[in-house]
Formats: C-alpha cells, structure tokens, sequence
C-alpha cells in the first residue's frame, strides 16, 4: 500500500552504498537445509555490486550496472552477460535497485512492532522466480536480513552483519579483470 | 588396447553424497552453480542453486519417477532424463552419472577405456567422454570430473564425499 511504499522508500532512498557480512541458507519446504553460503558484499546504487561468496565454495558476482561477471575459481571460468532487470528478483538487486524499479514490480507492505519494520514484497506479475520476500529493517533503518520464498515451499534466509552504510567505494571496485587462464564465457541472456 | 567394461573397483558406491559445484555448458547457455547430490540405491537427490540462490532447482526421484521444482513450479514425470530435457533443456545422463561420478563405468553398456592408471582416469561410454582430472587423497574418489560429448560439458568439482 502507499504508506508502505514510502516507508521502505525512506529506507532505501538514503542508501547510496552498501558493506556488509552475509550469512545465506537455504531450505526446502520441509525445513531440510539445501545449502549454505557465507561471505562478503558491497553495493553501490544503481544495480553495482560486488558479491563474493566464501563459506563452503567461492563465488565471485560482480555487476557495473550494465555487465555481470560470476567468476567461479573452482570452475576456472567467469560468465559475462549483460545486467538482466529480471535478476531484481534477487536480494542485491533488490538493495541496490530504485523504488520505482521495486514500485513497478511489487506489491509492498509493512509491519512496524516497537520500532523494527517487516516489509513484505509480492511480485505483481505471477511465474516470479519467488511468491514472497520480505525485508527485516531495524530500529535505526538499516536492512539486517530478508528472506525468499517460492512457490514450492523453498525458502532461503540472508542475515547481514557488521553493516556499513555509505561508506565510499571506488568504482574500479565493479569492474572484474579475469585471470589468466580462465574460461571466459559470454552468455547471451 | 581398450578393455572393455573394465571395472576399477569390485565394490560400486551405491550410497553416497557430494556438495561441489557444478558447470554446464551447453550450445545455448552455461549454467555454473552449487550441487549438492545425494545418492541411495536408485533414489537421488539433486540441488543445484545459481549464485544468488536465484533459478534453484531440484531433482528428486529413482528409476521411474521424478519432480523437478524450479521457478516455483514442480513438474513430474517417470523418466527422470526425459524430464531433465524436456523441463531444464539439459542432456543429462542421469542414470549414467551415478556411476561415473564414483570413478566407474557404468554397468548396461560398453565402456572404451582411454587412460587407466592406477585409477581408472578417462574413457568414453555412450556417446560422452569421462575424464577424471583430480582424485581425494582420503577416499580416492574422484573430485574434478569433465563429461563432455560435442558442444556439451559439465564439470563438476566435488568439495565433500559423504559415502
């Protein structure tokens, strides 16, 4: 609704970048984990990110706003494909997005209890890759988690931690070199 | 010369489960993600999530069943490799792959050995060429594994054995 709207609005309009621990897992419907990730990110508004994925395997994301490299050490191969508006759907994106991208694709409420706020995002349009995602904001507006759930019942939970908000970051940051060697694939999505 | 069917070790793996990664390439796309498969008798269990747990998919099924739940959206079916195809577009030799990413041939059909050390290390089976690039020194199973057949190829590194 509106008042929610400009609520997660106040939360993330103040937000031009982003640092922070990540702590992902991942569970089927009936509570089995299917997977756990831990590592590191920065974002920088628009759609930059830098998302590196180290507990249990490595994982390199990095987007400049238009391309987006996954640099897999394991595979020796980094995949280059231009920003997919779609990948909104997953948690950077979605912090490193604008309103108006999260206003034209989901529905958003919010539930405010002794200062901390709980904004549920519904895609508007159906076949999203989730049914529910829902953003934990805390008493001094700063994004702590959130967690994505899908049709099947599968539900993955994002907990940040040691959080910093607008620190400067330089833009060399969300460009990726590949190392030498390394299969680079260019995907056509 | 080639041995045919030649069988690396007496006792095939029947329960078993790897966390890794996993690497498709195919002629329209490449996919790199987490795998985690999870092996008992006929019955498998197979994860394999993008980086940002977006386009998680799941296998799970036996000899002739299987669901797949992608997207949001679960799909059944009595041949797990039809299936495979017709929803995620990937030549997957399922029934095949329980073998091969043990170290063995697999038993139905003819083996043609390349390279054989200690450890059985290449060959070719049905059309697909398997080559072990890397082993676990603690069970000697196989940890970097490329199956390839023409523009097709997965590669899957295998983090832990739970056998």
């Amino acid at each position: 609704d509106e008042q929610s709207l400009s609520k997660l609005q106040n939360v993330l309009a103040p937000l031009k970048t982003m640092k922070a621990e990540f702590k992902q897992i991942s569970e089927d419907g009936r509570g089995v984990v299917l997977q756990t990730q831990a590592g590191s990110f920065v974002l920088s508004k628009p759609n930059r990110f830098y998302w590196k994925s180290e507990e249990p395997f490595a994982q390199l994301l990095v987007s400049n706003g238009e391309t987006l490299w996954v640099y897999d050490e394991d595979l020796e191969q980094v995949t280059i494909q231009k920003l997919d508006p779609s990948l909104t759907s997953t948690p950077v994106l979605l912090l490193s997005g604008t309103i108006e991208d999260i206003q034209q694709q989901y529905k958003v409420y919010s539930d405010t209890t002794d200062g901390k706020t709980t904004f549920s995002l519904l895609p508007k349009e159906t076949g999203s890759l989730f049914s529910r995602l829902t953003l934990y904001v805390d008493q001094g507006s700063m994004i702590t988690g959130l967690t994505i759930k899908d049709e099947v019942g599968q539900v993955t939970r994002v907990e940040f931690k040691n959080i910093q908000k607008n620190v400067e970051v330089a833009s060399e940051k969300f460009q990726f070199n590949p190392p030498e060697g390394v299969d680079i694939i260019q995907n056509q999505q | 010369c080639a041995h045919w069917g030649a069988q690396p070790s007496e006792q095939t793996l029947d329960t078993w489960s790897i966390t890794g990664k996993i690497g498709i390439r195919t002629p329209h796309e490449s996919v790199a993600g987490f795998l985690t498969w999870q092996q008992n008798e006929h019955a498998f269990d197979i994860y394999v999530s993008g980086p940002l747990a977006q386009g998680a998919t799941r296998i799970i099924g036996d000899l002739d069943s299987v669901t797949i739940e992608q997207g949001g959206q679960t799909k059944q079916g009595v041949d797990p490799q039809q299936l495979i195809w017709q929803e995620l577009g990937w030549q997957f030799p399922l029934s095949n792959l329980k073998h091969w990413l043990t170290g063995n041939t697999a038993p139905k059909s003819k083996a043609k050995i390349i390279k054989q050390g200690d450890r059985l290390e290449s060959f070719k089976q049905d059309g697909w060429t398997i080559t072990y690039l890397r082993f676990d020194d603690y069970y000697h199973l196989p940890e970097r594994i490329r199956i390839s057949q023409g523009n097709w190829r997965f590669t899957i590194i295998v983090k832990t054995w739970s056998v």
